[in-house]
């Protein structure tokens, strides 16, 4: 005879009927109620095909029921690639790569939340993009084009905290050898003449997105 | 034919041989490339996901530039840059509302729809056409009778509503590059699979698996040579390839990675230096063994 696992249950007292829109609140998430669970979406998606934890029709299915802290804390939502294949093939127009950057700003924007109940820890897969994203945006704002040596590096830095995670950048040494060896890093910050004003006006851009959000 | 010019950040160096056949290509074409005056960086997919509207406004500003420079088509060569600036403009013309809040950051305002931007290849093959390249090519080129096949990746033409570009299952514009300079284009399964470089300093494992496969699957249908047009699948497919082939495979093999500038380069008989040839990582020296250099 089976048992059930009482892990796999689904505890609905706990759940927030709200998140689902909150989700749908958040730019890029509109589509989401539209879903019908068809899962075009996890068939044709190569993270899924090339055997790891993710599965993008479980995801949606989980902010309709309201699993916020189960989905914002997950590992899964941090492994798209962001190929929009799903995308391109849902009959129904989800737009499941644009849920996935939502749902990515809803969980760091809650790492900070107020109330406790609601604030949300991420995983170490998500700390480490989020904190690429984070200083790919910055090295835009600080030279209006990115520095890939300046902001991989301080990724490397800061990915995992001072002072090891500089040690990440070791896994990457082939690859950073091979550009070496063929000249393709930069070692002057990109637009660095005195007449380029873009830097100073993409920041002005940034304040401005900045202070209406708000 | 004069076009406006979108480098992207990564053409300046890391692709520099991508920027370089180019130019070299498009001016034996008699298309002349201009590049944006004062542009910035469009945001790829990572200021997205730290800032909606800040992502949006920065290409924008990129928009109104070659508008205020009077550039009918706003060519880009990386196609996260072209999909960035497609992909604004497209929710622009849309959306009256996000036309007026983008607007709003700007210092001087876009009219929506006023550039078309577009990727390179949708300019070759609706403003240049095959028949025009077709001409340029001279006879007993290194690559004739070799079999090829061409990878496009995400970006060329996914969201298909949005790039509007070739049909997304199976485009078929760049074969008709590789037939045109004598080579086979061979049917290819994961043409339009993602190679999962937007993860590459995050989930070594995932883009190593995710590019292992495609490079199998090329290795299987008996590819001598890839052809691409975005260098980030370059980063991963040809900079990763001995790494991405050890992750899924024991066997041990090599495919040379061209850029579509490149093998149109060499089908033009342009010299091997001004493509860039030895800045890609796997050399491609013995597939153009033979030949006169």
């Amino acid at each position: 005879m089976s048992t059930i696992s009482i892990e796999k249950i689904i505890d609905l007292s706990t759940a927030d009927p709200n998140f689902k829109n909150e989700v749908v609140n958040e730019p890029g998430g509109e589509h989401l109620k539209k879903c019908f669970q068809c899962s075009s979406c996890t068939l044709t998606c190569p993270v899924t095909d090339a055997g790891f934890d993710f599965n993008p029709r479980k995801i949606i299915r989980q902010v309709l029921l309201g699993m916020r802290k189960e989905v914002l804390e997950s590992t899964a939502i941090w492994q798209c690639v962001g190929c929009y294949e799903c995308t391109d093939r849902c009959p129904q127009n989800v737009r499941f790569t644009e849920i996935i950057e939502a749902l990515r700003r809803i969980a760091v924007r809650n790492t900070k939340n107020k109330d406790k109940k609601k604030r949300t820890k991420l995983p170490k897969q998500g700390r480490l993009k989020h904190s690429f994203d984070k200083r790919f945006s910055e090295s835009i704002w600080l030279w209006g084009r990115t520095w890939e040596p300046e902001y991989i590096g301080r990724y490397f830095m800061y990915g995992r905290g001072l002072p090891f995670g500089a040690l990440i950048g070791f896994r990457y040494i082939s690859m950073i050898l091979g550009m070496l060896k063929k000249f393709k890093i930069e070692f002057f910050p990109p637009g660095f003449h005195p007449w380029n004003s873009n830097a100073r006006k993409v920041r002005k851009i940034y304040k401005k997105a900045k202070s209406i959000q708000k | 034919m004069k076009v406006g010019y979108y480098p992207g950040c990564s053409l300046h160096k890391v692709a520099k041989e991508y920027d370089r056949s180019v130019h070299k290509v498009m001016e034996k074409l008699g298309v002349e490339l201009v590049e944006l005056k004062d542009w910035n960086c469009c945001g790829a997919l990572e200021v997205t996901a730290v800032d909606h509207l800040a992502a949006e406004g920065i290409v924008a500003r990129n928009l109104a530039l070659a508008e205020e420079q009077k550039f009918e088509q706003l060519i880009a060569v990386c196609p996260a840059c072209s999909y960035q600036l497609i992909a604004t403009n497209y929710k622009m013309v849309h959306d009256k509302n996000k036309a007026d809040e983008i607007n709003s950051l700007l210092e001087t305002p876009y009219t929506p729809n006023s550039v078309k931007p577009m990727h390179i290849l949708e300019l070759l093959r609706d403003y240049v056409g095959i028949e025009k390249i077709k001409e340029k090519i001279v006879p007993g080129n290194p690559l004739e009778g070799k079999k090829a096949v061409s990878y496009y990746g995400c970006f060329c033409t996914r969201p298909g509503d949005i790039i509007q570009f070739e049909d997304p299952d199976n485009p078929t514009f760049m074969d008709d590059l590789i037939e045109v300079v004598g080579a086979e284009p061979q049917f290819f399964p994961m043409k339009t699979k993602c190679c999962g470089a937007t993860q590459m300093l995050v989930a070594k494992p995932v883009v190593e698996t995710l590019t292992g496969n495609i490079l199998l699957n090329a290795r299987d249908v008996g590819a001598e040579f890839i052809l691409l047009a975005c260098q980030m699948c370059a980063l991963s497919l040809d900079g990763q390839q001995k790494q991405a082939i050890k992750r899924v495979t024991d066997e041990k093999f090599e495919i040379p990675v061209l850029y579509f500038s490149q093998v149109l380069g060499l089908g033009m008989g342009l010299d091997y230096k001004s493509l860039g040839l030895g800045s890609n990582y796997v050399s491609p020296k013995k597939l153009l063994k033979g030949a006169k250099t």
